[in-house]
C-alpha cells in the first residue's frame, strides 16, 4: 500500500503541474483549461501579475496536504 | 516467479497481457509517426500510414489542357500528357461538379464539336473543328493511382531550413546548451549537500532533510514570478545563465533527496575506518563516497537531462520564443501553431527532437534502475 500511495501522490503533483501538453494541444480552449496553463496565460499574455500569482498560490494550496504528509513521514524516519 | 507462494498463473497471464497491451498502445502510434515522417505531403493527405506501402489513390488538382495546336484532317488537335511520372488514371472529368464522369479511354463531348479523350496513362487528345488559339481550354479533373513514394526530404528540410523562426538544427544546439550545464551543475552542488546530510552530524540536520523532502513537492510555478523578477532586478534578464540557475534550483531537491538516500546506504565501516585513519571529510568524500555513488549520480543525471530536454515552461519564461535562443520544445509548439497541417514536417521534427533523449536513455538504462533502487532499499 505504501508504494501505491507514494506513486499516487507523486503523479498527482506532476499532473497538477502539467503545462506543456495542454499548451501545445489545445491551449485551454474547448473547456480544457488547467491551472498551470491558466497561470502562464494570465502572466505572460494578459500581463496580469495579480491573477497569475493567485493561481500559483492555489496550486500550492492544493499541494500542501501532500507536502505536510511527506515532511511528517521524513521526520518520523529520521528519528 | 514460481517461487512466490500463492501467485496464480491466471493473474500472471493477466499481468503479461496488460503489459503487452500498454506497450502496443504506445508503440503503434509512434511507429505510425515514423512512417509518416518518410512520406511526402501529398501521400500523407491521401491515405493513412497503414496504407503507406500500397498504391495511393488521389484526386489531383485540375490540370488545364495545353500544348501546341496542330491542324490535322481539317480539325485542330492538341495532344499532351497529364503526368510526368508513372501514374495510372482511374477516372477523369471536365467539371468540378462531376470529377469522375469518364473512365480512361472515354471520349468526352464538350459541345460545339469539341471532343477530349484521355487514356489510362494520362495522354490526352483534344479535337476541335475551329481553332482553339485564343479560347479558354478545358481543365481535366483526374483521380489517379500513384505508387508509394518515400523520401528523406522531410528530414533535410526540417534540419536545415528555418521554419517558424529558426531551423530545428539551431534549436537542437540551443537545447543542448541548456541541458548539459543544467545537468552538471545540480550534480556538483547536490553531491556535496547529500554527503553532508548523510554523514556529517550538525544541529538542524533533521530539519534540513525534512525541508528538502517538502521542497520536492512544491510546484515550480510558485517560484517562477519571483525568480523572474529577481533575475531582472540583478540584471541577468533572459538568457542562458538565468535558465541554468533556474533549472539548478528546481532540480536540487530531487538531486539531494536521491543522492542522500543512496549515500546513507553506503557501508558505515569504510567511512568509520577512514575517519580513524585521519581522513578529512573532503578526502572521504572525494576518495570513497563519490566513486561508490556513481550509479546514483548517473541515474539522477539521466532524470535531470530528460526533464530539462522535455521542459517547455521554464524555457518559455527564461529564454523566450521567436529568437535565436529558442529551444526544441518551443520550436515544436510554434510549428504546431503555424504549420499544424503539414504532417510530414511535424512528424520529422518530432523524431529529430526525441533522438537524443532516446539515445541517452538506452545507453544509460542500467544505471537508472540500479541507482534508483539502491537508494530505496534500506
Amino acid at each position: 500500500m505504501g508504494t501505491i500511495v507514494v506513486v499516487w501522490t507523486t503523479i498527482t503533483i506532476t499532473v497538477l503541474k502539467v503545462f506543456d501538453i495542454v499548451l501545445a494541444m489545445t491551449n485551454g480552449q474547448w473547456e480544457t483549461q488547467v491551472l498551470a496553463n491558466y497561470m502562464y496565460d494570465k502572466l505572460f499574455r494578459s500581463l496580469d501579475w495579480g491573477m497569475g500569482s493567485a493561481s500559483a498560490m492555489i496550486i500550492m494550496a492544493l499541494v500542501t496536504p501532500i507536502l505536510v504528509w511527506n515532511v511528517w513521514n521524513a521526520r518520523k524516519e529520521m528519528r | 516467479m514460481d517461487s512466490i507462494a500463492g501467485k496464480k498463473p491466471a493473474l500472471m497471464w493477466a499481468v503479461q497481457i496488460s503489459v503487452v497491451a500498454l506497450v502496443l498502445l504506445w508503440v503503434v502510434p509512434t511507429f505510425g509517426l515514423l512512417v509518416s515522417s518518410f512520406r511526402t505531403g501529398d501521400q500523407i493527405v491521401s491515405s493513412g500510414w497503414w496504407q503507406a506501402l500500397t498504391e495511393q489513390e488521389q484526386q489531383l488538382s485540375p490540370i488545364r489542357v495545353e500544348g501546341a495546336e496542330v491542324a490535322l484532317d481539317g480539325a485542330f488537335v492538341i495532344e499532351g500528357r497529364l503526368f510526368t511520372s508513372a501514374t495510372d488514371l482511374l477516372a477523369w472529368g471536365t467539371s468540378s461538379v462531376q470529377p469522375n464522369a469518364y473512365a480512361p479511354g472515354d471520349t468526352a463531348d464538350l459541345g460545339e464539336g469539341v471532343t477530349l479523350t484521355v487514356q489510362a496513362d494520362g495522354a490526352y487528345v483534344l479535337t476541335s473543328p475551329v481553332t482553339t488559339i485564343g479560347t479558354r481550354l478545358p481543365r481535366i479533373f483526374a483521380t489517379a493511382s500513384t505508387p508509394p513514394e518515400f523520401t528523406t526530404r522531410n528530414y533535410t528540410n526540417v534540419i536545415a531550413s528555418p521554419m517558424a523562426g529558426q531551423s530545428i538544427g539551431q534549436a537542437f544546439l540551443n537545447t543542448l546548451t541548456v541541458a548539459i550545464p543544467a545537468t552538471v551543475i545540480p550534480i556538483l552542488v547536490a553531491a556535496f549537500a547529500a554527503y553532508a546530510l548523510a554523514w556529517m552530524d550538525f544541529p538542524g540536520r533533521a530539519l534540513l532533510v525534512a525541508l528538502i523532502v517538502g521542497l520536492l513537492v512544491v510546484p515550480l510555478q510558485l517560484a517562477l514570478i519571483p525568480l523572474l523578477q529577481f533575475h531582472n532586478w540583478i540584471g541577468i534578464g533572459k538568457g542562458y545563465l538565468g535558465i541554468w540557475m533556474a533549472h539548478t534550483g528546481f532540480g536540487l531537491p530531487l538531486a539531494i533527496y536521491l543522492l542522500r538516500n543512496y549515500m546513507v546506504g553506503l557501508p558505515r565501516d569504510i567511512i568509520e575506518n577512514a575517519k580513524v585513519d585521519g581522513a578529512t571529510d573532503f578526502q572521504i568524500f572525494t576518495r570513497i563516497i563519490l566513486p561508490l555513488s556513481f550509479p546514483a549520480l548517473a541515474s539522477f543525471a539521466i532524470f535531470q537531462f530528460l526533464w530539462v530536454w522535455n521542459d517547455l515552461l521554464v524555457a518559455l519564461i527564461f529564454l523566450g520564443t521567436g529568437n535565436d535562443q529558442q529551444v526544441l520544445t518551443g520550436n515544436l509548439v510554434n510549428l504546431m501553431g503555424s504549420r499544424g497541417g503539414d504532417w510530414e514536417i511535424l512528424s520529422a521534427s518530432a523524431f529529430v527532437s526525441i533522438a537524443v533523449p532516446l539515445l541517452v536513455f538506452f545507453s544509460m538504462q542500467r544505471f537508472l534502475v540500479r541507482g534508483l533502487l539502491a537508494g530505496s532499499v534500506k
